[in-house]
C-alpha cells in the first residue's frame, strides 16, 4: 500500500473493525479512546501501527491491563478483507451460500491479531474462512476455520505431498502448525 | 448434448461475488483453492465446441465478477465428476462434483483445480 502514510483502526463494541487510510498526514501520534470498548488507535509515519487492546498478550504490558499489539501492513489489509467479508450477504456466491457468522468473524480476527505470519484470507461457500500460506517452492498451507472449535489443516509440501489434519483453532495451535511450515 | 463429456472440453466457472474482484485472488496471481468450494457442487458452463469469447461473451450477459476455465480432463485427474444438469434457463449448464456421491469437492480436488485454472476474465 504504497502511499499510505497514517492508519487508523476502530475496534467497535460489537466487535467489529473499522481500518482506515489517511494520507498526507504530517508526523503526529494521535491517540483514540472509546470508553465502551476501551480501545486505541495510535497514528505513525512508520509502516505499523500500535494499537492498545484489553485483554490480549502478544507483546509487552504497557499499562494497567492494557497490553501493546503491532500491526503490519499485512495485518491491516487482513483485517480490512475480514470486514469485507463480514458484509457478504446470504447468496453471496449467487448459489446460495449463506453470510458468515459473526462469531466467525470475531474467531478469524482474533487469529489474525496474534499470528506471527500473515496469511491471505478466503472466504468458502461452505460458511468457513480460509487461512492461506504459499512458499515459492510450491509448498502450501491452508487453514480452514467453521464455528467448530477445531480447525482443518490441509498442506502440501515442495514435492507435492499432501497432508490433512484437525487441529485445536487456537493461536499457539496455528501459529505452531504456521511455524513449522515455514521451517 | 447430452452427459457425455471429451477431456479436451473446457468448463467456464464465474467466480463470485461482484464487486470483489479480488476477493478469491492471491498475491501470487492464482486463484485460491477456497473459490472452489461449494456443498452444492461447481456450477460451470460447458464450453461444448463454441468459441471461448463467445461463452464469456454470454456468461457476461447474465453474471457477474470473474471467470475462470478448467478443462474436463483436469476435473478427471483429481477424480472429480463432471455432470450435465443443464436448467430451464441454460442448456450449458454443468456441475463438477467431489464424487458420485459427494457434491462438493475435497481439498486435494480444490487445491489441484485451483493450480490449473485458467483466467478468462477479470472484472475490473
Amino acid at each position: 500500500m504504497t502511499g499510505v502514510i497514517a492508519t487508523s483502526i476502530v475496534v467497535m463494541g460489537n466487535g467489529s473493525v473499522s481500518v482506515g487510510y489517511t494520507h498526507d498526514c504530517a508526523e503526529q501520534i494521535v491517540c483514540y479512546h472509546n470508553e465502551k470498548t476501551n480501545v486505541y488507535a495510535s497514528f505513525f509515519t512508520e509502516p505499523s501501527i500500535s494499537l492498545n487492546l484489553p485483554g490480549y498478550s502478544n507483546i509487552e504490558s504497557i499499562n494497567s491491563g492494557v497490553e501493546k499489539v503491532l500491526i503490519s501492513e499485512e495485518k491491516l489489509e487482513n483485517l480490512k478483507k475480514l470486514e469485507t467479508i463480514a458484509h457478504l450477504k446470504d447468496n453471496w456466491n449467487a448459489n446460495g451460500a449463506k453470510a458468515f457468522a459473526d462469531s466467525l468473524i470475531t474467531k478469524v480476527r482474533n487469529l489474525v491479531m496474534f499470528l506471527d505470519v500473515q496469511p491471505e484470507i478466503f472466504p468458502t461457500a461452505c460458511e468457513s474462512l480460509q487461512l492461506e500460506y504459499d512458499k515459492s517452492d510450491g509448498s502450501h498451507l491452508e487453514i480452514e476455520f467453521s464455528e467448530s472449535e477445531n480447525a482443518e489443516v490441509f498442506s502440501v509440501d515442495d514435492k507435492g505431498c499432501e497432508s490433512i489434519r484437525s487441529i485445536c483453532s487456537s493461536v499457539d495451535a496455528i501459529n505452531k502448525v504456521v511455524n513449522d511450515f515455514y521451517g | 448434448m447430452d452427459n457425455t463429456f471429451e477431456g479436451a472440453e473446457r468448463l467456464y466457472r464465474a467466480v463470485y461475488p461482484p464487486s470483489h474482484p479480488g476477493m478469491f485472488w492471491k498475491k501470487n496471481g492464482k486463484i485460491s483453492p477456497s473459490a472452489f468450494a461449494d456443498p452444492k457442487g461447481l456450477s460451470v458452463e460447458r464450453g461444448f465446441y463454441r468459441k471461448p469469447e463467445r461463452i464469456v461473451e454470454k456468461m457476461k450477459e447474465t453474471f457477474t465478477g470473474c471467470i475462470v476455465s478448467l478443462s474436463v480432463q483436469d476435473c478427471r485427474d483429481v477424480d472429480a465428476i463432471v455432470k450435465y444438469l443443464p436448467s430451464r434457463e441454460n442448456e450449458y449448464h454443468s456441475e463438477i462434483h467431489g464424487s458420485d456421491t459427494v457434491a462438493l469437492l475435497n481439498k486435494s480436488q480444490r487445491f489441484h483445480l485451483a493450480q490449473v485454472a485458467n483466467e478468462e476474465y477479470m472484472e475490473e
